[in-house]
C-alpha cells in the first residue's frame, strides 16, 4: 500500500535550527525538498522571496567542511586497509547511539591526519634516502682526495678542475703540460687540474683527450670520504626512523573502530549539514519545506516539540503538479518484496503498489524455477543463517528474507515437479512414491502446458487488477472494452474447450461479444476512419499475448536445467568415486572422502548459480509480463532525513 | 561417418561453441568490473553479479553435452559402436540450438552487462542493469529447452 505524502511547511527560530534539525533527523520523519529535485520546489518564486524577505541560509561552507571530513577519513580507512583486524564475513555492524557515533569524529580525524603525517614523512625519507644514495655514487670516486672540497677555490691566475680521468692516461697529461694532482691509481683516478684562467684551448682539449670528466659536485664540506660517511649515517638514522613510523602505522590500525566510527559520525553530520543547505531563513526565522508520511505526522509533531516550542507547523496534501516521492508500507512478510519492485521502478505516489499481488507469484515460479527440495533447504537455512548472525540492512536484508521464502516455496516445488539434490524421488523411495506429481524430464509437454497455462493465470490476474485500479478510479469504459473484453474472449475460448452442447454455445457467444467490444469500442477516443481502424487494431494485441505466455517456458527451462545440472554433478561425482574405489587398500576411504568434497562443491555452485538466474528470471517475469498489465512506474523512493551509516547501526 | 561419431561432434559442439562465447562474454565484463571496482571497491558485488550473466550460456552448453554424452552411451561405451546414424545425427542437431545460440547470446549479453557497468558507476545500483542483460538471456534458455527436449527424445 502506498502511503500518501503530506508537504511540509516548518517556521521556527533560527536559533532553535540546529537542535530542530537534529530532532528530524534522529526520528527519521521528514525528507527535505531539494533545490535540484524532481520539483524544484525549494526556489520559492522570486516574488515570494523578495516580499517574505526570505533567503537561502549560507551554510555552504560548512557542508564543505562536513564533506571534507568524510572525504578525508574515507580516505585514511581505505589507506588503513591493510593494518586493519579483518571483519569476519558473517559479522554484524556493531550497534552504537548516533552521540558516541558523533564524539568519535575529532578523534578519527586526528587519527587521520597522523596517519597522513606518518605517510608523508615516510615518503619523504624515502625520497631523501634516494637523494643521498646517489650522492654518495657521486663522490665514491673522489673518497681518497685529502683536501676537503670547499678549500678547492680559484686563486688569483688560475681556476680549479676537479674530475676523474682513466689512470693509464695520466701520463699523457703530464706530458702536455698540465699541472694536476691526482688521487687513487684504480682505473679511474679522481683528478684535481689546475688551469689557467685564461686556459687555453688546447690545454682543455688534452684534458679531454685524457678522458677528463669534470665532476658536478654539489657543494659540501670537508673532506669526500668524510662526507660519503656523514650521509651514511644520515641514511642509516632515517632508516630507524622509517621503521618507528612503519610500527606506529601498523598500531594505528588498532585505531580502526575509533576510524569507523568517526566516519559514521560524519555521515550523520553532512547529511544534517546538507539537508540545512536546503532551508530558507529571515534574519530571525527558517523555513523547512518537504515531504513527510501522512501515517507519521504525529511522530513528526513530537520530534519537534521535542526540539523547541516555537514553531509553526503547516500540512497539506501535495498539488496535482507536484511529485511527492514513494513510500509502500506492508507487513513483515510482504515488505522485503518492495525490493523486487524497486530494481524496475518504485511506483508512481499516485499509482498502486504491486507488492502483494506481486509476492504469492514471485515465490510461485522462484519455486519452480529453482525445482529442488535440497537445493531449497540451502537456500532457506543459508538465508536464516545469513539475518541470525550478520543482521544485514537495506537490499541485503530484504534479499535474504526474500530467499528464506524462495527456498520454502522451492521445497514444496521440487516436491511436486522436481528432484532430490539431482536425484529422482522415485529412484530414492522406490517406483510407488507418489511425488513428484509432474516430472518435467518425463512428461515434457504436461510440464510445458502447465507452467505456459500458470503464466497466463498470472497475465490474467494483472488484467483483473487492471480493470480493478480503472474501475475505482471511474474509467469504466477501459475496464469494459479493452480489458473485459478480453476477459470475454478468454473465458469463452475455456467454455468452448472444455464445456460440452449448450456450454459450448455459451463460450461461442462470449467470445463474439468480447470481439464485438474489441471492434466497435477500442477506438472510441478516435474519429471517422480512425475509429474503425482502431477497434481492428487492437485485436492485434492477441499476439502480445502470445508471446507473453510463451515467455514462461524459462520456467520449465530453469527447473529443468536446475534438475539436470543436479543429476549431471551427482553422476560426475559418482563416476569419480566409482574410479578411486578400485584402487587397493586406501581406495575406497579416499574414494569416499573426494566425493564428498566434490559433491558439497559441485552442489553449492549449482545453489548459487541456479539461485541467481530464477531470481532475475522471475523478477523479469513480474516487469515484462505482468506489470505490464497494470503497474505504473516512475516514483522515486522516499529518503528520509536520518542518521544514515556505514559501519554501525544507529540505536535510538 | 557412424552414429556415435556424429554424437561425439554433437557433444562437443554443444560444450564448445557456448564455452567460447561464455569465455569471451564474462571476460569483456570482468574487464569493464575491474574498472569500476579500482573506482569504488564496495560495488564488487553487483559487478560479480553483472559479470556472472553470461556464464550461464557455458552451463547450458554443458547439461547438453553431458546429457548428450550420457544417452548416447559415449560415456560408459557401452553398446556405443551399435548407435544407428540416425540416432548419432538427431543427438548432433540436438546439439545445434544451444550450440550456436549460446555462442552469440553468452556474447552479446557481456556488451549489455559491460555497458549495465556504467548504470553501477554512476548510480551505485546495478538492479537496471541486470534487467537489461537478461533479456537477452531469453533466447539461450529457449534454445537450451529445445536442445534438451530434442535430446531426451531421441528414440
Amino acid at each position: 500500500m502506498i502511503v500518501p505524502m503530506k508537504h511540509i511547511s516548518l517556521f521556527a527560530l533560527k536559533k532553535d535550527e540546529r537542535r530542530i534539525m537534529k530532532a528530524l533527523q534522529k526520528n527519521g520523519v521528514i525528507q527535505l525538498s531539494e533545490a535540484d529535485g524532481a520539483n524544484g520546489d525549494a526556489e520559492l518564486s522570486p516574488a515570494l522571496s523578495s516580499a517574505s524577505g526570505l533567503f537561502k541560509t549560507g551554510c555552504e561552507a560548512e557542508l564543505a567542511k562536513k564533506q571534507g571530513e568524510v572525504t578525508k577519513l574515507k580516505s585514511a580507512i581505505s589507506r588503513l586497509g591493510a593494518f586493519m583486524p579483518k571483519a569476519g564475513m558473517l559479522e554484524a555492524a556493531p550497534e552504537r547511539s548516533e552521540d558516541e557515533l558523533v564524539l568519535a569524529v575529532p578523534e578519527a580525524l586526528k587519527t587521520a591526519e597522523r596517519l597522513d603525517e606518518i605517510q608523508k614523512d615516510i615518503s619523504h625519507n624515502k625520497s631523501e634516502k634516494e637523494r643521498k644514495q646517489a650522492l654518495i655514487k657521486s663522490l665514491a670516486p673522489f673518497a681518497a682526495v685529502t683536501i676537503p672540497l670547499s678549500d678547492i677555490k680559484p686563486t688569483r691566475t688560475a681556476d680549479f678542475l676537479l674530475g676523474t680521468a682513466k689512470a693509464e692516461k695520466l701520463d699523457m697529461l703530464r706530458e702536455e703540460g698540465v699541472s694536476f694532482d691526482s688521487f687513487g691509481d684504480a682505473g679511474k683516478a679522481a683528478v684535481l687540474a689546475a688551469v689557467p684562467k685564461e686556459a687555453s684551448e688546447e690545454t682543455l682539449a688534452a684534458l679531454r683527450a685524457a678522458g677528463f670528466e669534470e665532476a658536478q659536485l654539489p657543494a659540501i664540506n670537508g673532506l669526500p670520504a668524510e662526507e660519503t660517511e656523514r650521509l651514511r649515517r644520515e641514511i642509516a638514522e632515517a632508516d630507524k626512523n622509517t621503521e618507528e613510523l612503519s610500527r606506529e602505522l601498523a598500531k594505528l590500525g588498532e585505531k580502526a573502530e575509533t576510524l569507523k566510527m568517526g566516519m559514521d559520525g560524519a555521515l550523520i553530520e553532512e547529511a544534517r549539514a546538507r539537508a540545512r543547505c536546503e532551508l530558507f531563513a529571515t534574519r530571525e526565522t527558517f523555513l523547512l519545506t518537504g515531504w513527510a508520511r501522512s501515517d507519521e505526522a504525529d511522530k513528526l509533531e513530537s520530534a519537534i516539540a521535542e526540539a523547541t516550542e516555537v514553531y509553526c507547523l503547516e500540512t497539506r496534501d501535495p498539488y496535482d503538479d507536484e511529485q511527492p516521492p514513494t513510500y509502500c508500507k506492508n507487513n513483515k512478510f510482504f515488505a522485503p518484496f518492495e525490493f523486487i519492485t524497486n530494481m524496475y521502478s518504485p511506483p508512481d505516489p499516485r499509482g498502486f503498489d504491486p507488492t502483494v499481488v506481486m509476492a504469492p507469484f514471485y515465490l510461485l515460479f522462484f519455486g519452480l524455477m529453482m525445482g529442488d527440495t535440497g537445493y531449497g533447504l540451502i537456500i532457506t537455512l543459508g538465508a536464516l543463517l545469513m539475518l541470525k548472525l550478520k543482521k544485514p540492512k537495506g537490499g541485503t536484508e530484504q534479499v535474504c528474507r526474500i530467499l528464506v521464502w524462495g527456498g520454502i516455496s522451492t521445497m514444496i516445488c521440487g516436491l511436486l515437479t522436481g528432484t532430490f539434490f539431482g536425484m529422482n524421488w522415485r529412484d530414492l523411495f522406490g517406483q510407488g512414491f507418489p511425488f513428484p506429481l509432474i516430472d518435467p524430464m518425463v512428461d515434457q509437454m504436461t510440464a510445458l502446458v502447465l507452467y505456459c497455462g500458470l503464466g497466463f493465470f498470472q497475465i490474467i490476474a494483472g488484467m483483473v487488477v487492471s480493470m480493478v485500479l480503472h474501475f475505482s478510479k471511474g474509467d469504466w469504459q477501459t475496464a469494459v472494452f479493452d480489458i473485459g473484453s478480453w476477459l470475454m474472449i478468454f473465458a469463452g475460448i475455456a467454455l468452448m474447450i472444455l464445456g460440452k452442447g449448450s456450454v459450448k454455445y455459451a463460450g461461442y457467444g462470449l467470445i463474439g461479444v468480447g470481439l464485438l467490444l474489441i471492434i466497435v469500442f477500442g477506438g472510441r477516443n478516435k474519429k471517422g476512419i480512425g475509429r474503425v481502424t482502431g477497434g481492428l487494431g487492437k485485436l492485434y494485441d492477441i499476439t502480445g499475448f502470445f508471446s507473453d505466455v510463451l515467455s514462461y517456458a524459462r520456467v520449465f527451462a530453469l527447473g529443468l536445467a536446475t534438475g539436470v545440472m543436479g543429476s549431471v554433478f551427482n553422476m560426475i561425482s559418482s563416476m569419480v568415486h566409482g574410479a578411486l574405489k578400485g584402487v587397493p587398500v586406501v581406495g575406497p576411504v579416499i574414494g569416499f572422502i573426494v566425493a564428498a568434497i566434490l559433491l558439497a562443491v559441485l552442489h553449492l555452485f549449482c545453489v548459487g548459480i541456479n539461485a541467481l538466474g530464477a531470481f532475475i528470471h522471475c523478477a523479469r517475469l513480474q516487469f515484462i509480463e505482468y506489470y505490464n498489465r497494470f503497474y505504473t512506474p516512475g516514483g522515486r523512493l522516499y529518503k528520509p532525513l536520518s542518521p544514515d551509516t556505514k559501519y554501525n547501526k544507529v540505536i535510538k | 561417418m557412424t552414429g556415435i561419431i556424429w554424437a561425439a561432434l554433437g557433444t562437443s559442439l554443444a560444450l564448445i561453441l557456448p564455452g567460447i562465447g561464455s569465455s569471451l562474454g564474462v571476460g569483456m565484463a570482468g574487464r569493464a568490473a575491474a574498472g569500476v571496482i579500482a573506482e569504488d571497491p564496495e560495488k564488487s558485488g553487483q559487478c560479480t553479479v553483472l559479470q556472472l550473466l553470461p556464464a550461464t550460456q557455458g552451463i547450458y552448453g554443458f547439461i547438453v553435452a553431458f546429457l548428450i554424452a550420457s544417452n548416447s552411451g559415449l560415456l560408459s561405451g557401452a553398446g556405443s559402436s551399435e548407435l544407428p546414424v540416425s540416432m548419432g545425427m538427431s543427438y548432433f542437431y540436438a546439439a545445434l540450438p544451444i550450440a550456436i545460440v549460446g555462442l552469440v547470446s553468452a556474447y552479446m549479453q557481456s556488451r549489455v552487462c559491460c555497458a549495465g557497468m556504467n548504470i553501477v558507476a554512476k548510480q551505485g545500483e546495478g538492479g537496471k542493469g541486470i534487467v537489461l542483460a537478461i533479456m537477452v538471456e531469453t533466447y539461450a534458455i529457449l534454445a537450451v529447452l529445445v536442445s534438451v527436449l530434442m535430446v531426451v527424445g531421441v528414440k
